[in-house]
């Protein structure tokens, strides 16, 4: 559950001033601040073997500046043709969740490869995972069994060294889901939040994708070094979960409020 | 600057799981191991003629590893009064079997065994094993497939290539920037799909040296052709700063001999020790400019036969059986007496050697093999005391039986 591949690309960044005061946060105090490039990651299927015949492929990508284009994210036969799926972006600030739904299901038994192609770059062709479908479909929804203790967070100060800035973000300790289809499906987290004109619409594709590390799911950005960002309108942010396993099958959205104006007591 | 961890190889087998001490991703330069140099021929220890000569080649690093009659043995930790024959053999020994070739990476090892084909063992990553294997470490060798016949073979920190018998390179593993020749970079989540591909455009390869992400070939007609990341400004406008296929390097034709550090490679043309790359740390900068030059430089060491490159320096031999070293003099690893500094040097002779037949050079240390066969070194024995420092040569065993 919440398998997450963590494969580091060649790409690296450093958060140096500049990004810091791109950010407009005070220069003297972000000096210090750098931070790890961003991670070329499959979220799904993160398992080599048995995954089901109708899973979606979830990876994340480093973001790319404003008018240029993702490279292609292919889902090929191993050694045969690509799939034919439908492609959906997730952006995000450093990096964007590109997933694959395949049109038809994959065949059963099958080695699979889930590239990244780029012809202007060498190589033109990163392999990032690769895996063998198992024999059925997963057709079961997963439960979200817990939101866990849901707490704003907001710094008064921020800046420097730490890479921390103001926020808010939301963290939420002790989420909890699982998969009554089959064990050990790979859950993510879909999260919507409050259109601009008031509406908290679930019945349109999620707004972003997360994963939880060690039962604690991040929405919005943390510190300078978080690759990850999300909206929060305040001062009430009105957001809703649901848990989503490999193959697209989702929990009903759960809808909640948080004060983001100020850190939870 | 730069320091390899204490454990490189030997986590082969003594070190396994230990991350390395450092954050910097460096690379467990093994001279030798990258020299594609023949074996050096040494005789018997103990000063007395020998009957029956050695065959010894030695690799050094942050430990120390021997080809011995054929046989690898390997030391974590440099004790240069311990032979290193003492040390179990690690392959081909049960197996009655003689290595031809060897090479070594940050976390894994290649032989060319004597029947030609190419047996990996280690660390598994980024498919740096080359045998199609998912585990991220096999402590046990594994076939390469498609190399039978091969006449050496070569290691980065995470890439290996071998010359195959028709003259062609083919290489594996990590291919971040293109220095494994294939258009294709396996990440780790698809290592079990990472073979041998032969490297396209160039052929009648003699010898290979690797750096952290860009590899050059020596042909039989002394060209050099490089490919991965570029090293020189007329690659980088040719082909951009990546490219997995080869270019050659004008400036390096008439090269004989060729090795490589992290971000470097040096070279003998026409007996001048020749550089490019990102040879600041090794060549004092007129502007005290770092980073890459652009093209290809003299290091200021004539009637040279072969050089070796630690992470800081460098040291070269010449006809007369002369070691020079330079670049930066850090733990005496230069042989001379001086003050240490960040400033690179210029070319200094080790004073106090014997006639030399081959030098090495490992991450702090340097050796030189003589021709009555002894070992000499110096530099830093040893990480774990602070006195463990020789600025001058001095005998060691390392090849003794």
């Amino acid at each position: 559950m919440f398998g997450r591949l963590s494969q580091r690309a060649s790409f690296l960044c450093v958060c140096t001033t500049a990004l810091a005061v791109a950010l407009a946060l005070p220069e003297t105090r972000s000096e210090a601040c750098s931070c790890g490039g961003p991670n070329l990651d499959v979220l799904t299927p993160a398992k080599p073997e048995g995954v089901p015949t109708n899973t979606r492929v979830r990876v994340l990508l480093p973001a790319v500046g404003q008018g240029q284009a993702f490279p292609t994210l292919t889902l090929r036969v191993h050694g045969g043709a690509d799939v034919t799926a439908r492609s959906r972006i997730y952006p995000d600030v450093a990096v964007s969740i590109l997933e694959l739904a395949p049109a038809a299901p994959l065949a059963p038994s099958t080695r699979y490869d889930i590239a990244v192609v780029d012809a202007s770059t060498h190589p033109s062709t990163t392999v990032m995972s690769t895996f063998v479908t198992g024999t059925t479909a997963d057709v079961a929804a997963p439960v979200l069994d817990a939101l866990g203790s849901v707490s704003s967070h907001k710094n008064v100060h921020f800046g420097g060294g730490d890479c921390s800035i103001q926020g808010p973000w939301v963290t939420m300790d002790g989420v909890r889901a699982h998969d009554p289809g089959r064990d050990g499906a790979e859950l993510v987290f879909a999260v919507w939040a409050r259109t601009a004109q008031g509406v908290l619409d679930t019945n349109r594709p999620p707004d972003t994708l997360l994963a939880p590390s060690r039962h604690r799911l991040t929405i919005g950005r943390s510190s300078l070094c978080d690759n990850r960002d999300f909206p929060l309108q305040g001062p009430i942010a009105s957001l809703a979960i649901a848990v989503m396993d490999e193959a697209g099958n989702a929990s009903p959205p759960r809808r909640f409020s948080i004060d983001v104006s100020r850190s939870s007591p | 600057m730069r320091r390899a961890g204490a454990c490189f190889l030997f986590a082969l087998l003594s070190c396994r799981g230990a991350p390395p001490e450092t954050h910097e991703p460096v690379v467990a330069r093994i001279a030798g191991a990258t020299d594609g140099g023949a074996p050096t021929v040494a005789q018997n220890d103990g000063g007395a003629p020998a009957s029956s000569a050695r065959r010894f080649q030695l690799f050094l690093d942050s430990g120390a590893c021997a080809l011995i009659d054929g046989q690898l043995h390997c030391r974590q930790n440099i004790a240069p009064d311990q032979p290193l024959a003492q040390e179990p053999a690690l392959l081909g020994g049960a197996a009655d079997r003689e290595v031809r070739s060897v090479a070594i990476g940050r976390d894994f090892a290649c032989a060319v065994m004597d029947g030609g084909d190419v047996r990996c063992f280690g660390g598994n990553n980024r498919g740096q094993l080359g045998a199609g294997v998912r585990s991220e470490r096999q402590d046990l060798p594994v076939t390469v497939p498609g190399m039978r016949g091969a006449t050496a073979v070569f290691a980065g920190p995470f890439t290996a290539c071998a010359i195959r018998a028709d003259g062609h390179v083919a290489c594996w593993g990590k291919n971040d920037s293109g220095e494994n020749g294939s258009s294709t970079n396996y990440l780790s989540a698809a290592r079990e799909l990472v073979l041998p591909e032969v490297v396209r455009n160039v052929s009648d390869v003699v010898s290979v040296a690797m750096a952290w992400d860009s590899t050059c070939a020596v042909t039989r007609d002394h060209e050099v052709h490089c490919w991965g990341r570029s090293r020189t400004d007329e690659q980088t406008a040719q082909r951009g700063e990546t490219n997995e296929i080869p270019m050659r390097i004008d400036g390096m034709t008439g090269t004989t001999f060729l090795t490589a550090n992290e971000n470097a490679f040096c070279g003998v043309k026409g007996g001048e020790v020749v550089c490019f790359g990102d040879t600041s740390i090794l060549i004092a900068s007129k502007d005290g400019t770092f980073g890459r030059r652009p093209g290809v430089e003299k290091v200021g060491i004539s009637r040279a036969t072969k050089v070796s490159l630690g992470s800081n320096h460098g040291c070269a031999l010449n006809v007369a059986g002369e070691v020079y070293c330079f670049g930066i003099d850090s733990d005496g690893v230069l042989g001379v007496p001086g003050k240490p500094g960040y400033e690179s040097r210029p070319p200094v002779k080790v004073p106090d050697l014997p006639r030399a037949v081959d030098v090495i050079c490992g991450t702090s240390m340097t050796c030189a093999i003589t021709e009555s066969s002894e070992v000499y070194c110096w530099g830093r024995f040893s990480w774990t005391s602070q006195d463990d420092v020789h600025v001058g040569p001095v005998r060691a065993g390392l090849a003794d039986r």
